[in-house]
């Protein structure tokens, strides 16, 4: 049983590429994972399509796979008090999400369509450090977003969270 | 498509918005009209503020707790507390913020709590921003009328209304570090004024049932005595701790220590295995009947049974009726005049335990019912030949109707009733900080004596005569909170050798806090304490509707905003 056990994986892009990688490191994908473990190796083909992701985030998705084969398993239950209370980023992540916008929310989609739980983290906590400490109209900047409010619908809701204002 | 951040999934724009602080969440509404949706979404709401403050796993959060009314309360309360501005403009939010923090102590987790940690950062004056911290103790925990008087001599600031500064001394209490010296050094230390209240015997009379209460004969908590009593024992162990060069430890040095309910955390050092029967051996004198296990399904919520360290402090009768009955008297409203003096300091190790419940009276909280309990009270001190070193002690511990935890003591010697005291349990229900407040004569002589007293847990078991290190009183309550960079001796150092006068350290320096992390599974003759949190949470949501309108007036920030929804 063991020595059939299938070692290596062949993820294919949605363009057609093809990326050989350990079993281990794309079954930090809860998705492939659970794929792997309901057919079973025997049914499993070694070529597994992931037609929403392409080459390039695909590529760069196990690149941060590989780097964090070895970390332990997230704890399954979502318990809210056992997260970790820091939106600190380790260096190496840091450095990983230095790309620009349009790769970084590919990304952080790839993660969530693979089920990659501390990838989507660690991207999700990059574009809230991109928020932090900034002023609306600064995030419109950041993320070319429009105004869509008129001016008194602006006013209006300043006043209703001015609470979150600092004086 | 999903090359922007609009072109993401709501659900995946959750997962970013929780990460961000309430102040930039309070922006992202505002960017445009997809993003304000959020403004509804409760749980992201409830996801920031778990992030920045405890989570909802504490028994204490009341149910319909409003993480997002919650989460402003918080905002405005971190602004007032983390502007720069001059104490006496500070000064005028403390009602706010006394309420604010003081049931944020009542909802925060007894272990490892961000909120409390939160709290310390706010009133830390060793590290980081000096100017600012300061600020913070002055403007909010210095503003009792006894910080009034000591700071007489350049006064600038005016006195106060009443519940400015009861406030103030509530907040004071909950700190828990009595500070003697104001933060300037203009000022007299605040010993002799305490002293002043807490040995003024006009204070304790048949309307405050001579606790440290207010007049209004339900014994509602008067913080400004609570206060007193914390500056006046502390100044006395502090002395004590100096002359036996830590063989007493240091006490009251950890900012909002043991100040959530259920705090106190049993550390094991009497009843290594608690599951098994233990044979005791007794010693001289010891009533056997204390140390028996509880018989099973009796429980004991207030967590009563077990052994307690206690502190009473007095003056030489002499001195006290001096200053009470000979002296030039003061106007009926009038304060005495500040006393510097030296008390008598005893420490006292009481075994009780929890014997008998009954329901409350009318003039009573009717969360819970009354226990009583019995035990013994020894002296902790070699003081033999002390006829007052040892007696047996009973008393009764009930909910107020302000919600707090009072207890009542009776110290009975050679069968005869010799002493009473009264008091509440700083922090609520288990708390580990324990009880402050007043000893007297039980026949409530108007000629006293009288004084302060305190008591805090120490273990849930009692000791054994094997158990050596029972000779030296037990100090500690429940360190959780406790944090490394709080022991910053070098600083503590750098200020005395500045100022030079006795008692300015707001820390006791010697001795060291054992992190107790043993016992997380309070366990109370044969229940578990979660079985008894809906009852806890009730008296707590009873405390905080009663006691501060909790839900009826939301802390709101220039009075213009108006409930969001409508």
């Amino acid at each position: 049983m063991s020595e059939t056990k299938i070692q290596k994986l062949t993820l294919v892009a949605n363009d057609g590429n093809k990326i050989e990688v350990d079993r281990q490191v794309a079954e930090k994908s809860v998705l492939i994972k659970n794929m792997l473990d309901d057919l079973g190796d025997e049914q499993m083909s070694t070529e597994v399509p992931i037609p929403n992701v392409n080459d390039t985030v695909l590529k760069k998705v196990i690149e941060w796979c590989e780097h964090h084969k070895n970390d332990p398993a997230a704890p399954q239950d979502d318990d809210s008090d056992s997260r970790k209370k820091t939106t600190d980023i380790d260096e190496w992540d840091q450095k990983f999400m230095q790309v620009d916008q349009e790769m970084l929310f590919e990304i952080i989609l790839a993660s969530n369509y693979l089920d990659i739980k501390p990838l989507l983290d660690v991207g999700c906590k990059t574009v809230a450090n991109m928020i932090k400490g900034k002023s609306p109209e600064e995030i419109r900047k950041t993320f070319n977003i429009t105004n869509d409010f008129t001016p008194e619908e602006e006013e209006q809701i300043r006043r209703e969270n001015e609470w979150a204002e600092d004086r | 498509m999903a090359n922007t951040l609009n072109g993401l999934p709501n659900e995946i724009l959750h997962n970013i918005f929780k990460y961000l602080d309430p102040r930039d969440l309070g922006r992202i509404f505002r960017v445009s009209k997809q993003l304000k949706k959020f403004m509804t979404d409760k749980v992201l709401f409830k996801e920031v503020y778990c992030y920045l403050l405890d989570g909802p796993v504490n028994a204490f959060k009341p149910a319909g707790f409003d993480y997002k009314e919650e989460l402003i309360k918080f905002c405005i309360a971190r602004r007032i507390l983390q502007s720069d501005k001059k104490v006496e403009d500070k000064r005028n939010d403390i009602v706010q913020i006394s309420k604010y923090l003081t049931e944020a102590c009542y909802i925060s987790t007894p272990k490892e709590s961000q909120t409390i940690q939160r709290m310390k950062n706010w009133f830390d004056d060793n590290r980081g921003y000096p100017r600012k911290q300061r600020d913070n103790i002055e403007a909010f925990l210095c503003q009792s009328s006894t910080f009034f008087r000591a700071r007489h001599i350049e006064n600038t600031l005016p006195n106060l209304t009443l519940e400015e500064r009861q406030a103030s001394a509530k907040l004071h209490v909950f700190y828990g570090v009595p500070l003697f010296l104001p933060r300037t050094r203009k000022w007299h230390t605040t010993y002799p004024y305490a002293v002043s209240v807490v040995y003024d015997l006009r204070n304790y009379t048949e309307e405050t049932k001579w606790g440290p209460y207010l007049s209004d004969g339900q014994a509602s908590v008067d913080w400004e005595k609570m206060e007193a009593v914390m500056l006046v024992l502390g100044h006395n162990m502090h002395a004590f701790c100096r002359q036996t060069h830590g063989m007493f430890p240091k006490v009251w040095s950890v900012p909002f220590g043991g100040i959530a309910p259920n705090s106190y955390v049993d550390d094991g050092r009497f009843n290594k295995d608690k599951k098994e029967e233990r044979v005791f051996t007794g010693w001289e004198g010891m009533a056997e009947e204390v140390r028996r296990p509880l018989p099973k399904g009796f429980e004991d919520p207030y967590n009563i049974t077990g052994t307690w360290t206690r502190v009473v402090c007095f003056l030489d009768f002499h001195d006290l009726f001096a200053y009470n009955f000979t002296t030039g008297q003061p106007e009926p409203d009038q304060a005495r005049p500040a006393l510097n003096t030296t008390e008598a300091i005893r420490l006292i190790t009481m075994e009780i335990r929890a014997t008998k419940s009954e329901p409350p009276g009318p003039e009573d909280g009717q969360a819970l019912p009354i226990y009583h309990f019995e035990g013994i009270s020894t002296s902790s001190m070699n003081t033999s030949w002390d006829p007052n070193a040892n007696s047996s002690i009973r008393g009764t511990v009930r909910l107020t109707k302000e919600g707090e935890v009072r207890w009542q003591t009776i110290s009975v010697f050679a069968g005869e009733e010799r002493w009473a005291s009264e008091g509440i349990q700083v922090g609520g229900i288990r708390s580990g900080r324990g009880v402050l407040g007043h000893w007297f004569d039980k026949d409530h002589d108007i000629h006293g004596p009288a004084g302060p007293t305190a008591f805090w847990k120490v273990s849930d078991g009692f000791r054994e005569p094997s158990d050596d290190d029972a000779d030296h009183p037990h100090a500690m309550y429940h360190q959780t909170t406790a944090n490394v960079q709080y022991d910053d001796d070098e600083d503590e150092e750098d200020e005395e050798a500045e100022g030079g006068e006795e008692g300015q350290e707001h820390v006791y320096e010697l001795g060291t806090v054992a992190e107790s992390d043993l016992v997380t599974e309070l366990q109370l003759g044969g229940q578990t304490a979660s079985q008894l949190h809906d009852v806890l949470a009730q008296i707590v949501m009873g405390h905080l509707q009663q006691h501060h309108h909790y839900q009826h007036h939301p802390i709101q920030g220039q009075g213009d905003d108006e409930d969001e929804e409508g």
